[in-house]
């Protein structure tokens, strides 16, 4: 039999390889590529260094819409001085560096632009130092929540859990994103950085925070200044994080949980609600679920997760209380329900059994393992394959009409009728900051990356729902300040649509030009232009 | 031309939507995330643990078979090495299909054998056990005659020549190692205990073929399947038992779409006469041991109840349980063939799951899979550990005899 | 100064805004100032800030700014410029008791503030050793907070500076939103603005922001266990903080507590001392009715396991009115003239080390021990401990202030080589940790300063010496 690979393609001999988009370029040569990959060789070993193309490939790609482009050279530094070696080589040969965490964000942040060298940190993979009455792990970028999560539990704590892949890494989730169910109580990524270590494009290291001086984890910021949190949103543009510490959190003994639920599609009411038992405080995790979120959150596979959906009503609060013995966490989730039903008496409170019923078959996720988890796990779960993440914050308040203009916006486009989507077609989920004081909300349209035209109705959907955010108000939850300079019309248009964002956009510009002289750092704009030669967002 | 079975192909193409569905979310590096409880047992797939490229897990190879149909790359040396360094484990696919419906490991297969198909295999690195399956129709070497050695002077039925209601399908390993013929005799004897009637091919029984199967050449696995099917056609037998997880996988899987045939994997029918108490071990023995589960028996067959149900009925058994079990099990290290042509990098493998069955304080390891067992014995021969390797008949054979 | 420039800036905030002359100065400094030449300028307007800022940019006259009720003579050595103290710009823009935040400008006081809120059922955190009663300069200074235990978050989500050049840095979701809408603490892109915090104001100077505020329970009750001996009565702060059964927990020294609440008069430390244990544990709780009675059980149970006495009556009532109001390390000065202090994070199972360490220095330079203050207060449920120590003496004693110095200076010496985290440092202090940081931190400071202040106006040498 003879191979169906592509057999007309194949036969032409075409081989197309998507990278190198630049003409006459500066960076990237290939007479330096070649010395570089000698060099890179000897500094990382000849195993830890490779250009082979089924390697690059590996690397080209991420769920996102972005196209695919290669890196001409994959690196797996194994320490903090094979990260200095990278960056010095590639300084002395003018090669781009893109850091790798997982290359888990959905929106293709780890393709490399321009090729260069993919600096693929998962061989770092050490908890350094993880302590439990102190709250911290100090850790390295391929250290990832499925294993800190088990290590914190272990001793008598928990992570800032994103309920993202559970080979996430934990640095680079704090570096971008780190957005979780227990962000009302404790917070999210910011808060939970204490220091950092990192190389400096030009190899320096930087050390933070009490790392700075070798001091205590102090769960303070300083000394003076803080400038932990400095790399997160930096995109690896400013230099690459080899080490973390970041805080954990006490894991109570004890556990309860209620399960509000609201069967009509009335998402002001649900978001009252959740503001108020966030300003309560007492749940240790807090999150507004619709149907089919708690499908994807609790069903071991697709199928089942659609089950889920179909039984459970419209919108669900998930809540988790702590505390030191059962009684405390009755109490508390006693109260809560209380509350509840004097200001909601339209909520069901669905019975713990229907819950169990609901998960019996699960393997995973039955209900003993219900609080673990959500505290222990996190996992990627969508209906159809791939899906685009609309990631928004405002206040509560402000969401709640927005919501329902942005379903309608969407629906115009993509849906065949004027109902909102359904629920397997797109779903939110609402996510309460520090209190309730703002929140996060989550809007995902599922779609099949394989099919052009369903991609394309997707993605235009998702534009005219986010369009329609951010027209009332709403912010993109995801920092995007320093990936978007260069962007031609955007440029032009910040001083213009944000006033407020040109000094803090012209320090990044210069922060970024002396850190980085030589501009290898993810490159994404030239310094002598300002303009990106290829849009890469 | 050698007569060869005939059964439906797939090819790598027809998976399409599987590998340009691959979402990158990387579940399938790890064991199950509810269940892992330590940290330092989080990861699940040897070959990319071993060498750390997106590459070398299933999700880098998901994206070689899209770039390979894209015609964005071509292969080259390191796809050989990553395609034939992976284990074929099958924890990849179990992390995946509940989740996202995809096959990564099929995904695998079918990449090998389009290697087999596009001529860039390196078909070369197996010279050795394409001499060896041509002389002597098994991967080791070891005349037919040998075959048939270790049952001398027990009293097991020759299934071509006396009737008998099971053939039991001995497989490639047992046979063909000294080290391992206790084992497939405890297993024998076991068998007799229990009152089975059974009786083997002995040097009319050729390799299964699995080796061939693993590492993609579909083409000489079929004539070896069609060799043992015309013997166990010969000899009517309509049920098989085999003690060995790699011949289970593809007699089960393979072999039923060429002949009528029912196949049982050794630890079924054992369980199954616990569970009806036709036998009922009641020697005590005493030993704390771990149980692995062979990822073709476990993982590919779902077979997890029934090895422990056997352990489980011997009394003064401790079971304990590797952090990583049943569907979480790690690999032996002696998946996928690569041992063949990797033999360190297996034997690395071995090591980090015989240093897990010391880290819960495990005496012996019991399994129920040649291939396992000789890997277990002969890294801790190397490294001189004190733990015990046992088949899984052999500790019920102890029991069976009261023998402590 | 040029009688020019002063003209100038009157144009810009007003005649009845900027003062000359040592006098106008003085309530900053609680030494005798020596001659100096800044003016004092109180802007009102954010315009006014930026005119005023932009002004001596281009006249590249340094600019200072206010940032506690004293400075310390030195810190500011007769230079020329112009002094910023925003306690004008007073307005308590907007509070919105909805998302629990409150938005104001730098002038607005505790006070104030708290006057507000109550109406609106609210409070906020307080300092323990505050040294201002601006509330948005103490919550971007990262003054540690009485109620730091169990409430964790940075007290401010937003705040508006004004850069050297006169233009305005925004920081966090307002860099792309509007007000009123995510008033979100992060960036949009790397996170710059926490450079701002204890900062000195090098950088730029805070004039508006949004705070944190928290909604009055159902139920509140101050409870206090006393102890013999450190050990215990830490661990049970220890436990009750990790537990999250507290709002607001510490624990601190018979000295400390008498300094603390005799109310300014000298006469009542030595009597009020006369009535506590030696360590003294405080908590409060507050929620709803029920959980605030299983808490103090919870707590009781703890305490009497720990051998601590639950402290009652007119004690009780003290601590519990304290905790209404900040704590401002300059009331300490009413003792014995003036209280230094050391203060910085070690972890819990440390805390006695460290304050041996610091007796050892205090007694080498004739301090005893249970003449100082000492107190601790948990930092995020126990996760590290602030230990303060405060040395009461007479400054008009020569040689006394000399030995408070150098016991001062002697401590952190020798604290820090045993990591003492000091998260805030100024003065000697901070010369001494940024000579132990990794260079690059201090590079990457001398970086955005340059990029904010090419000229080096804005408050030069307050955080590093020639930056
Ligand atoms: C299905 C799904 C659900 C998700 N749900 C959530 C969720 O609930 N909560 C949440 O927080 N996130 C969620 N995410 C987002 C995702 O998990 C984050 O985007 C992710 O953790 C960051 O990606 P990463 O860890 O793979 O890092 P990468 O994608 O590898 O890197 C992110 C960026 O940081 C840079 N970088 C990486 N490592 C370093 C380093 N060491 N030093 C400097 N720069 C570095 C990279 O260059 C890149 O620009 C979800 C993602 C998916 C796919
Ligand atoms: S193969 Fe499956 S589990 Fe692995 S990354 Fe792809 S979609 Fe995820
Ligand atoms: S089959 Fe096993 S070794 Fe191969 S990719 Fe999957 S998990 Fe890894």
């Amino acid at each position: 039999m003879k191979s169906r690979i592509r057999k007309e393609v194949r036969e032409r001999r075409v081989v197309h390889r998507p990278y190198i988009m630049e003409k006459d370029p500066a960076h990237n040569r290939s007479e330096n590529l070649k010395r570089a990959l000698s060099e890179l060789k000897e500094a990382l070993g000849e195993e830890w260094v490779s250009d082979a193309p089924s390697i690059l490939c590996g690397y080209a790609r991420d769920q996102s819409f972005v196209p695919a482009t290669y890196p001409h050279i994959v690196c797996l530094p194994g320490s903090t001085e094979d990260v200095q070696a990278i960056y010095r080589i590639a300084n002395e040969y003018l090669i781009d560096v893109m850091p790798y965490g997982t290359g888990l964000s959905t929106i293709g942040l780890t393709i490399p632009p321009f090729g260069g060298i993919l600096c693929d940190l998962r061989r770092m993979d050490r908890i350094i130092e993880i302590d439990g009455e102190n709250m911290f792990a100090i850790i390295e970028p391929g250290v990832n929540f499925l294993m800190l999560q088990a290590a914190a539990q272990r001793v008598g704590c928990r992570v800032l859990n994103p309920s993202t892949s559970a080979t996430a890494g934990v640095i680079s989730n704090h570096l971008f994103c780190n957005i979780n169910t227990m962000a009302s109580k404790y917070g999210f990524g910011m808060d939970s950085i204490i220091d950092v270590e990192a190389v400096l494009p030009t190899g320096e290291i930087l050390t933070t925070g009490p790392a700075s001086y070798g001091a205590v984890k102090g769960h303070v910021p300083g000394p003076g200044p803080d400038l932990s949190c400095f790399f997160r949103y930096g995109f690896g543009t400013l230099g690459i994080v080899t080490k973390m510490t970041v805080r954990l959190y006490p894991e109570p003994p004890y556990h309860q949980q209620i399960f509000p639920a609201y069967e009509e599609d009335k998402l002001e009411v649900m978001a009252e609600a959740l503001h108020m038992v966030a300003q309560d405080n007492l749940t240790l995790e807090l999150a507004h679920l619709m149907n089919s979120f708690y499908g994807i959150f609790i069903g071991d596979n697709n199928k089942e997760a659609s089950k889920v959906a179909e039984l459970m009503p419209r919108h669900n609060l998930l809540t988790i209380f702590g505390g030191a013995t059962q009684e405390e966490a009755d109490l508390k989730a006693e109260i809560t329900k209380k509350m509840l039903e004097e200001k909601f008496p339209m909520f069901d409170f669905l019975p713990k059994e229907a819950l169990l019923d609901l998960t019996e078959d699960n393997e995973f996720v039955n209900f003993d393992k219900w609080v673990k988890y959500f505290n222990v796990t996190v996992r990627v779960q969508r209906v159809r394959g791939s899906f685009m993440i609309g990631a928004l914050i405002d206040k509560l308040g402000n969401m709640v009409g927005v919501e329902r203009m942005m379903r309608d916006a969407c629906t115009n486009q993509i849906g065949t009728t004027n109902d909102p989507l359904a629920p397997d077609d797109a779903s939110t989920y609402l996510q309460p900051y520090h209190m309730g004081r703002a929140a996060y909300m989550e809007y995902d349209l599922y779609t099949n990356q394989a099919d052009k035209d369903d991609l394309i109705r997707i993605l235009i959907g998702y534009g005219r729902a986010t369009a329609t955010a951010m027209s009332q108000g709403m912010a993109i939850a995801a920092g995007p300040a320093a990936i978007e300079k260069g962007i031609p019309m955007l440029d032009l248009a910040t001083p213009v649509i944000r006033p407020n964002m040109v000094q803090f956009l012209d320090a990044y510009v210069k922060m970024k030009m002396i850190l980085d002289p030589n501009n290898i750092s993810n490159r994404r704009w030239e310094y002598d232009t300002g303009q990106m030669k290829k849009i890469v967002l | 031309m050698k007569k060869k079975i005939t059964a439906r192909r797939e090819v790598l193409a027809e998976l399409r939507e599987d590998f340009s569905l691959c979402g990158k979310c990387k579940l399938c590096q790890a064991v199950m995330a509810q269940q892992c409880e330590d940290p330092r047992f989080w990861r699940n797939c040897p070959s990319g643990t071993r060498f750390r490229y997106e590459a070398y897990y299933a999700s880098g190879k998901m994206e070689i078979a899209r770039c390979l149909e894209l015609a964005e790359i071509e292969h080259d040396e390191k796809m050989k090495h990553v395609l034939y360094t992976c284990m074929l484990c099958g924890s990849c696919e179990d992390r995946c299909y509940p989740v996202k419906q995809l096959h990564p490991l099929w995904v695998i297969e079918l990449l090998r054998e389009q290697a087999f198909e596009d001529g860039w295999a390196p078909i070369e690195r197996f010279s050795n056990i394409y001499e060896n399956l041509e002389k002597t129709g098994n991967p080791y070497g070891v005349a037919p005659e040998k075959r048939e050695e270790w049952s001398k002077g027990m009293g097991v039925k020759n299934a071509i020549e006396e009737e008998c209601e099971y053939l039991l399908f001995v497989g490639d390993d047992y046979p063909c190692f000294p080290s391992l013929i206790p084992k497939i005799q405890s297993i024998a004897r076991v068998l007799k205990l229990a009152g089975v009637d059974f009786g083997i091919l002995g040097k009319h029984e050729v390799s299964s073929g699995s080796a061939l199967f693993l590492i993609g050449d579909r083409d000489r696995f079929e004539e070896f399947a069609a060799k043992n099917i015309e013997n166990i056609e010969k000899a009517g037998i309509k049920k098989i038992i085999t003690p060995d997880p790699h011949s289970y996988a593809v007699l089960k899987e393979e072999y039923t779409k060429a002949s009528d045939i029912e196949v049982y994997h050794l630890s079924e029918i054992l369980a199954d006469l616990i569970s009806k108490e036709t036998i009922k071990p009641g020697g005590k023995v005493n030993m704390k041991a771990t149980y692995h589960d062979p990822c073709r028996l476990g993982r590919r067959h779902g077979k997890f109840e029934e090895p422990r149900i056997i352990l489980r009925s011997i009394p003064g058994f401790e079971l304990l349980e590797f952090p990583r079990s049943r569907k979480n099990s790690l690999c032996c290290g002696g998946g996928g063939s690569v041992f063949f042509i990797e033999p360190e990098f297996a034997k690395w493998v071995t090591k980090e799951r015989i240093f897990e069955a010391e880290y819960i304080g495990a005496e012996a390891i019991i399994t129920t899979c040649p291939i396992c067992e000789r890997m277990f014995m002969e890294a801790i021969e190397e490294t001189q550990k004190n733990i015990a390797v046992y088949d899984l008949a052999e500790v019920l054979e102890k029991s069976l005899q009261g023998v402590i | 100064m040029n009688g020019k420039v002063v003209k100038e800036i009157a144009k810009i905030c007003g005649d009845g805004n900027v003062y000359t002359g040592a006098r106008a100065l003085s309530r900053y400094f609680r030494d005798r100032l020596s001659s100096t030449d800044l003016v004092l300028v109180m802007p009102q307007t954010p315009e006014q800030i930026s005119d005023t800022v932009r002004f001596c940019y281009e006249n590249e006259i340094p600019v200072f700014s206010v940032k506690g009720r004293y400075m310390e003579d030195g810190t500011l050595p007769s230079k020329e410029g112009i002094l910023i103290d925003l306690r004008n710009m007073s307005e308590i823009k907007k509070i919105d008791r909805e998302n629990l935040s409150a938005y104001i400008y730098a002038g607005v006081t505790f006070a104030d503030l708290k006057e507000k809120l109550a109406k609106e059922e609210m409070k906020i955190l307080y300092p323990v050793s505050g040294t201002t009663d601006s509330v948005l300069r103490s919550y971007i200074d990262r003054e540690m907070l009485l109620g730091s235990t169990c409430n964790r978050h940075l007290q401010y989500s937003i705040f508006h500076a004004v850069l050297a050049t006169g233009e305005m840095w925004v920081s966090g979701s307002q860099q792309i939103t509007e007000e009123g809408h995510a008033d979100f603490r992060e960036d949009q892109g790397p996170q710059m603005s926490p450079f701002f915090g204890a900062s000195q104001d090098i950088f730029g100077i805070p004039f508006y922001g949004v705070v944190y505020t928290y909604p009055i329970r159902e139920e509140r009750k101050v409870v206090a266990y006393s102890f013999d001996n450190l050990k215990d009565a830490a661990n049970l702060v220890y436990k009750v903080s990790r537990s999250e059964w507290c709002f607001e927990a510490f624990l601190a020294n018979d000295r400390f507590l008498s300094v603390t609440f005799s109310g300014g008069a000298r006469e009542n430390v030595a009597q009020t001392k006369k009535k506590l244990k030696q360590w003294v544990a405080v908590f409060s709780f507050e929620h709803h009715r029920e959980l605030v009675e299983l808490w103090d059980r919870y707590t009781k149970d703890a305490a009497r396991e720990l051998g601590g006495k639950e402290v009652k009556g007119q004690t009780l009532e003290m601590i519990d009115k304290a905790l209404m109001s900040p704590w401002y390390f300059f009331d300490r000065d009413f003792y014995r003239g003036r209280c230094s202090r050391v203060c910085g994070f070690q972890y819990f199972k440390n805390i006695s080390d460290v304050f041996s360490t610091i007796e050892e220095q205090a007694a080498s330079n004739g301090f005893k021990s249970q003449e100082i203050g000492k107190i601790i207060v948990p930092a995020y449920f126990g996760g590290s401990a602030y230990c303060e120590a405060d040395i009461y003496y007479n400054p008009e004693n020569n040689r006394e202030a000399d030995s408070a110095i150098k016991t001062v200076r002697n401590s952190y010496e020798s604290l820090i080589e045993d990591g003492f985290f000091v998260d805030r440092p100024q003065g000697d202090v901070a010369e001494l940790v940024f000579s132990k940081t990794n260079p690059a931190y201090v590079r990457l400071i001398k970086i955005f300063k340059s990029i904010v202040d090419p000229k080096g106006l804005m408050n030069p040498d307050q955080l590093i010496k020639g930056v």
